[in-house]
């Protein structure tokens, strides 16, 4: 993968529907550079 | 599945009832999750702290409560951010703080909800995307990217079908396309609320400290529970149609099924790209 995806999912363990609310942080991370159209990092060494 | 304290006392008397609580979101129920050692900022912190603007959209009838955190005239793309039932734009100050440092970020109160004060009739998604984009509008604002919890994940796809050039990227955070998606012991306790059950909750509390109606609760337990048990369904093909990408996520122990949240996603996926109309 190396372009933006059209969608992206992530499921979050050991998390409920009320406790993602405490999972703030790491959704950011996550969601930021989606909306920024950032491209998942391609690390070195495969191609 | 997280538990609270409130929720241990419903779990012995109202099996059902308790587990609907637990998957319904409440701001002030997020407050009572143990903050880790290192937190920074208090639980509690509201969206509205720190915004630089509050007020309220004469739109569809009602009086809708926004905040704008960050400066609307930046050439950055603004992110609407939309509660879950029983909250309210300050309960989502978790997702406003991390955003607005590089965004501006608008929080709505949904009818019903926070400072909107009484809900007037039932609640439908539609209703409320509807009304989401109105207050879009009268901040002058031609298109955002979403951001929703639960019910307003369900929003947030309710817009994006209704209103697709409104709508940059959209994130779904624990909601779901359809009724169907919910998992049914979930829909099952919701059923079976009643207002004395959230008696002394900071659900409660939270309620009647920001609502202009605060004696107005049992009206929102009515409501969401109707609009809980009234069926709803974007099909696949208008979750293929929605021109913007689209960031599904959910907790492995959610109310809202993995195999919906895949689906979802899925037809994200095979959304094709279609020019916008321009929007003036």
């Amino acid at each position: 993968m190396t372009a933006a995806p059209k969608a992206r999912l992530s499921i979050l363990p050991a998390t409920s529907h009320i406790g993602v609310m405490a999972e703030a942080p790491t959704i950011a991370a996550q969601v930021i550079p989606f909306l920024d159209d950032a491209t998942p990092p391609m690390p070195a060494g495969f191609f | 599945m997280i538990a609270f304290p409130p929720l241990q006392i419903f779990r012995r008397r109202h099996p059902g009832v308790a587990a609907a609580l637990a998957l319904l979101a409440s701001a002030a129920v997020v407050a009572a999750v143990p903050e880790p050692a290192n937190a920074q900022q208090p639980a509690t912190a509201t969206a509205s702290a720190s915004a630089a603007k509050t007020g309220y959209a004469e739109v569809n009838g009602l009086r809708l409560d926004y905040a704008v955190h960050g400066d609307l005239a930046s050439k950055q793309t603004p992110l609407l951010v939309l509660h879950g039932a029983f909250m309210s734009g300050e309960a989502m100050a978790p997702f406003v703080t991390p955003f607005a440092a590089s965004r501006p970020v608008i929080t709505i109160d949904a009818r019903g909800h926070g400072r909107t004060g009484k809900v007037r009739g039932a609640l439908s998604y539609d209703q409320m995307a509807d009304d989401a984009v109105a207050v879009l509008a009268s901040l002058g604002i031609k298109r955002a990217d979403v951001l929703g919890y639960s019910m307003g994940g369900s929003t947030a796809i309710a817009m994006a079908v209704r209103h697709p050039d409104r709508v940059g990227k959209q994130v779904i955070i624990s909601g779901a396309a359809s009724l169907d998606g919910w998992i049914p012991e979930v829909l099952a306790g919701i059923a079976q609320m009643t207002p004395e059950m959230f008696a002394g909750t900071p659900m409660e509390t939270e309620y009647k400290r920001l609502s202009p109606t605060p004696d107005a609760f049992p009206d929102l337990v009515a409501a969401i529970k109707h609009i809980d048990a009234t069926p709803f369904a974007f099909s696949d093909a208008q979750l293929r149609a929605i021109p913007g990408r689209t960031m599904v996520i959910l907790g492995d122990a959610d109310g809202v099924t993995f195999d919906h949240a895949s689906s979802c996603s899925s037809c994200a996926a095979a959304a094709t790209s279609r020019p916008r109309r321009r929007v003036s």
